[in-house]
């Protein structure tokens, strides 16, 4: 294929770090879990009673599957890591798959590259060896962590198999889907519902232990049982087939569609615009309403799921599943601030909003509407997260003194998500290229909630998540000088962004 | 800091753009040095010049979206950067790269656009939308350049503003299109409305600016009337003389000097100042002057002389001969 290798070059030169970040991390996780589990199950009974626990729990059938050799240590490995790696994993495969198949046609660089002596479908090819590559340094990074971990080296290898074939038939999902439709955005949102429809669809088949098994590739992943004296070949063979098959398909359409279209027509939108179009209110309404409703949407489905299972999974105590829900909902809703955050600078570095600012608009009105946007995203999240946790944790409990409690801890840990959005939009005001720094604080306070005790972070690790500022509401007291403290400086923070964002150049316009 | 102070003044100024000696850098890099540009009340202005001069710059700067190191400038009397509002109450605005929202479709694009300049003639833009031949209903990520192009013009045009700043507005328009674009402007200035226009299309600027200025690395090379500029680029003459005109070559005006025997007669050809050409006809009528064709500069020649670097609005002489 006349190209690829200069194609795949250029991806790679363009784009390493979605090579070697996704791969990291998910080494890292698996890591951080293999070495914990060695020292939470030392010996035969330690064993004995989590595979008790977990056959009987439905919590655990929901968000992990089906557990297989549960009285080995490589077993309850790979059950332990499934609640993460089930989600993880195929989020950001389909997310690798369409960024490299997809982004720089997005971006109009494909023009250009593909004007040149190279073959039509090389860039598709090329991304989708770009997204092997990424597969597979994540496998061979983790089948290091668990042989330096002092795991079986055999079950280790086709447990790194099983999640690289995994890996893998998500990133030829999004690259079939970034075939499919027009642009990155509406290919992600598609795969992504994909995903999400054979994760509940792996969660019924589950917990109703029906049998089939074959039908999501969700469930493949338990049965490749990689610490099992014979592993059956089935679940490794359908990874295959179905890699091929979906990378296949996206060649094939490749062949089909225009560069910059997809192979469905775009609808036709309406000629005038409605009466609430009218300012930039309802205009960054309108750019970030698909983003929040998405976020509002999967973290509403998981808060009411995750309270509704919370006395199934209190092997640890409910009041410490509690704490760490109330945290989750403030993590989300602190990233729904974010993304919103970093709608409003891609209008900036579009060119957008200085188009918006030749009209009528003052700098102030725009960047103040952006930010009561942003704090409402956060706020509505929190609240309808706090809602549905807390029906969620009613219903299971029959208790609906619950609801009040959820809603109260909810509402106490309101500050620490406002104030991470602070954090992005004030970085934003300085250039507009940074809100996604605010990213690693998401990112940080979901480790400190769901990891800290087995990383033994230390205190000062763990405060820097401002999560952990206002305390593990409602076990402890709700600490009202670190909501106060964290209301002043989002204040401040807000103030400093005004000023700054009248006083400074327009990256674009 | 911005002051929405009202629209029009009560003592109309005179200038629609006074803007003096700018300055802007970037980092190490000099986009404006000691610019500096005057367009009148109800003039159509030209903006010109090579890639990276400064044009978008000085637009930017003009619309209080960059914050000038040095300078003054002033919009119908407002200070662009303390009275940005009051500025864009009188300003309509058409960027050379237009971005629109994705998820929105043309006519939404347009009407937003309205909007947030302070509404407009709904009459007027669905006129435009017709006469640009614009399909509203379709999502601007389908759109290729000249109709993102065409939802900026509709928007702009649709807004009875007291000046157009318009940075290479049809760029990626078709012929059809671009006659369209010179009927709306032509109907602007008729209502005696000041338009500022930013393009690389000469005879665009030929057909429709009544003045012109040039920059280039920051700095104002030339402001003037396209006449005038013209008088000030050399004239090509060629001369067919008995004798070979000898002094010529001692003349310190004349530029690109070439001569050669053509039938027993001399053919000679050079360049020469329009104020110096009373100085060459004595030599060339002393030589036995048989024909003469006297050529103004043409457009591209003016432009051309202005923008290439080093080269200066007055000539300097240089002669061969063969």
């Amino acid at each position: 294929m006349k190209g690829l290798a200069r194609t795949t070059g250029v991806l790679l030169r363009t784009m390493w770090l979605w090579v070697v970040v996704p791969a990291v991390v998910i080494a890292g996780l698996v890591w951080s879990a293999a070495a914990s589990i060695q020292d939470m199950y030392p010996d035969e009974a330690h064993r004995l009673a989590y595979a008790e626990v977990v056959t009987d729990s439905v919590a655990v059938r929901v968000f992990q599957g089906r557990g297989y050799d549960l009285t080995s240590i490589g077993g309850i490995f790979a059950q332990e890591t499934a609640v993460v790696i089930l989600f993880l994993v195929p989020l950001v495969g389909v997310y690798v798959g369409i960024r490299f198949t997809r982004w720089l046609e997005d971006k109009n660089y494909l023009d250009i590259i593909t004007a040149g002596t190279i073959s039509r479908l090389a860039p598709t090819v090329g991304g989708l060896c770009c997204g092997a590559l990424t597969c597979l340094l994540a496998s061979v990074l983790s089948f290091a962590a668990l042989v330096a971990s002092g795991y079986d080296t055999v079950g280790s290898a086709l447990w790194a198999l099983a999640l690289l074939l995994f890996f893998l038939w998500a990133v030829s999902l999004g690259a079939l889907a970034g075939q499919l439709f027009r642009n990155s955005a509406e290919a992600t949102f598609a795969a992504v519902a994909v995903v999400i429809g054979f994760y509940l669809l792996r969660s019924a088949i589950d917990v109703r232990s029906w049998d089939a098994v074959w039908s999501t590739p969700l469930s493949w992943l338990a049965e490749t049982k990689p610490f099992a004296e014979t592993p059956p070949a089935w679940p490794y063979l359908l990874f295959g087939a179905a890699i091929a098959g979906q990378a296949l398909l996206g060649i094939f359409f490749a062949t089909k569609r225009d560069l910059g279209g997809g192979m469905f027509a775009a609808s036709a939108g309406p000629r005038e615009a409605g009466a609430t179009l009218v300012g930039p209110r309802t205009l960054l309404l309108r750019l970030v309403r698909g983003a929040t409703l998405a976020v509002l949407l999967a973290g509403g489905a998981v808060a009411f799921t995750f309270g509704f299972f919370a006395k199934d999974m209190a092997t640890d105590g409910l009041t410490a599943r509690i704490v760490l829900l109330v945290q989750l909902n403030a993590i989300v809703a602190a990233a729904a601030g974010v993304l919103v955050s970093m709608a409003f600078s891609r209008e900036e570095l579009s060119g957008r909003t200085g188009r918006v600012l030749a009209g009528l608009p003052t700098r102030t009105r725009w960047q103040a509407n952006g930010i009561v946007i942003a704090f409402a995203a956060v706020i509505t999240t929190q609240l309808a997260l706090a809602c549905l946790s807390g029906l969620g944790l009613s219903l299971s409990l029959d208790d609906w003194s619950r609801f009040g409690e959820a809603l109260r801890s909810n509402a106490q840990q309101l500050p620490a998500a406002l104030l991470i959005a602070a954090l992005s939009l004030a970085l934003g005001s300085l250039d507009a290229r940074l809100p996604a720094l605010a990213w690693t604080l998401v990112a940080w306070a979901a480790v400190v909630a769901l990891r800290a005790d087995m990383l033994q972070l230390s205190e000062g690790l763990r405060h820097i998540s401002p999560v952990e500022w206002t305390g593990k509401v409602p076990v402890d007291s709700w600490s009202a000088t670190a909501s106060a403290g964290m209301v002043a400086v989002i204040v401040v923070l807000m103030g400093l962004a005004l000023v700054v964002f009248r006083r400074r150049d327009l990256a674009k316009g | 800091m911005q002051h929405d102070t009202s629209g029009k003044a009560g003592s109309e100024p005179h200038l629609a753009i006074e803007a003096i000696d700018l300055r802007k850098s970037f980092g190490a890099t000099r986009a404006l040095d000691g610019f500096s540009l005057t367009v009148a009340a109800g003039e159509v202005h030209g903006f010109l010049g090579p890639n990276g001069a400064g044009k978008s710059t000085t637009i930017r700067a003009l619309l209080g979206q960059l914050r000038l190191n040095g300078g003054e400038c002033r919009i119908f009397g407002h200070d662009c950067w303390q009275e940005s509002v009051a500025v864009h109450r009188r300003v309509a605005y058409v960027p050379g790269d237009v971005a629109l929202w994705d998820g929105l479709s043309g006519g939404e694009s347009i009407d937003v656009l309205m909007r947030l300049q302070g509404g407009g003639d709904r009459r007027r833009r669905d006129e435009l939308v017709d006469r640009f031949e614009l399909d509203v209903s379709k999502r601007t990520r389908s759109y290729s350049k000249g109709n993102r192009q065409k939802v900026a013009l509709v928007a702009a045009f649709a807004k009875d503003a007291d000046l157009y700043l318009l940075d290479e507005p049809t760029s990626g328009l078709d012929p059809l299109m671009e006659e369209a674009f010179q009927q709306t402007v032509r109907e602007i200035k008729q209502s005696g409305k000041s338009i500022l226009l930013s393009s690389h299309i000469l005879s665009q600027v030929e057909a429709l600016c009544d003045r012109l200025t040039i920059i280039r690395r920051g700095q104002t090379v030339a402001s003037d009337t396209l006449e005038q500029l013209r008088g000030r680029t050399t004239l090509q003459v060629l001369a067919t003389t008995e004798r070979s005109p000898e002094a010529l070559l001692k003349s310190g005006n004349v530029l690109h000097l070439v001569s050669e025997d053509v039938g027993g007669r001399t053919k000679t050809s050079f360049q020469v100042p329009p104020t110096a050409l009373n100085d060459v006809m004595p030599v060339l009528v002393g030589a036995g002057l048989t024909g003469l064709t006297v050529a103004p500069p043409s457009l591209d020649e003016v432009f051309l002389s202005n923008y290439r670097e080093g080269v200066e609005p007055e000539p300097e002489p240089v002669a061969s001969a063969r």
